[in-house]
């Protein structure tokens, strides 16, 4: 795993943190830079610090900047970074909040545009996740794929996990159950 | 003291975040609406929306509580007890788990996790597209799949594809 250049890891989450919108798009930008621009981190390795900001309690996108620049920069570098990613949204939002031009039919379209477009962008994004759940055990060996009923069983169960999401229940227990089920299929099957 | 009640009611529902900003809705609404009467329903709401639409991280409703009950002071701490406990967890998780990278349990049990992660971002990219787009579903698509095929195949950057979609879905709606 390489290092990143502090001015490179800055500029990155300034960037996200003041033009990205959507969770899943942000992460994307993460990924576009992290693995396909600068080639910090791979493909696998940029999925399993994804797996470790998940598991953690809290805003996604800060645990996966603060997770992914713990291993590329050093910890002062990370925490400026973290206030670059948080700081220019807030200011927005608040200079929104305080003027309300949400309200205004046009602002509200546009911004609705932007945050359709950021979604749908994110579909070669998880196209990478869903491919890395070919995965195998071993770390070193690069092509290395899980047997396929394990694979099968991966992405069912990913796809019962989004279609029970449309049920509305209560975020902890649901994603308690699955991490378990998860869990269950690795080691038990 | 009105500071201390901001940074602690964020400070505890952060801990609680799994899984994305609007299951924390009902305990923020329990301590900001129904407990202190800071603000009402509808504007807790409305603070939620804008989160939804502004660059950065969506937890940004936070920030906006904070500067509704007691100006930029109250969204400063409001802020720093929002990211202060998970990026402290982070820190120390993420140590932890490169100190044991290399056993063969620990990279099984991320494997295993795999699945979760992708099922949450496709749900919450999922249920976010179906609110927005309703009936201009078409609309969208139309709009959305050539530049997500340009995107696809490297032509353009992300964020570029993110303004083309949100300018053209402008005009055309």
């Amino acid at each position: 795993m390489q290092t990143a250049a502090t001015r490179s890891w800055l500029w990155l989450n300034f960037k996200i943190g003041a033009l990205s919108v959507g969770v899943a798009s942000r992460l994307l930008l993460f990924e576009e830079a992290m693995v396909r621009q600068h080639q910090w981190v791979s493909a696998d390795e940029f999925q399993e610090l994804l797996t470790l900001a998940q598991m953690l309690p809290g805003p996604n996108l800060v645990n996966f900047a603060a997770c992914a620049g713990s291993r590329l920069v050093p910890r002062w570098v990370n925490l400026t970074a973290l206030l670059l990613l948080i700081t220019p949204g807030a200011l927005m939002a608040i200079m929104i909040f305080a003027w309300a031009p949400l309200t205004n039919p046009h602002v509200k379209e546009l911004f609705r545009g932007f945050a359709i477009g950021a979604f749908l962008l994110t579909a070669r994004f998880l196209w990478t996740l869903a491919s890395g759940l070919k995965a195998g055990s071993r770390r070193d060996q690069k092509e290395s794929y899980a047997a396929t009923h394990k694979i099968i069983g991966r992405y069912a169960i990913a796809l019962a996990l989004v279609v029970t999401s449309f049920y509305h229940l209560p975020a902890l227990p649901l994603i308690g159950s699955f991490a378990a089920l998860c869990l269950a299929w690795e080691f038990l099957f | 003291m009105i500071y201390w009640q901001l940074f602690s009611l964020f400070a505890r529902v952060s801990l609680l975040a799994f899984g994305g900003a609007l299951g924390l809705l009902p305990e923020i609404q329990a301590v900001v609406v129904d407990q202190y009467h800071w603000m009402t329903a509808d504007a807790l709401v409305q603070t939620y929306v804008v989160g939804q639409f502004v660059p950065g991280p969506n937890m940004v409703m936070a920030t906006l509580v904070g500067y509704k009950v007691a100006g930029f002071t109250g969204a400063l701490v409001s802020t720093l007890g929002m990211y202060l406990g998970p990026v402290t967890i982070v820190f120390i998780c993420t140590a932890l788990y490169y100190r044991n990278r290399q056993k063969d349990y620990v990279r099984r049990i991320e494997l295993a996790l795999r699945p979760l992660v992708l099922g949450l971002i496709l749900a919450a990219t999922l249920l976010f597209l179906t609110q927005q787009l309703q009936a201009d579903w078409p609309i969208g698509l139309a709009i959305g799949l050539p530049i997500v095929w340009l995107h696809w195949h490297r032509r353009i950057s992300a964020i570029t594809g993110v303004f083309a979609i949100g300018v053209i879905w402008y005009a055309v709606v």
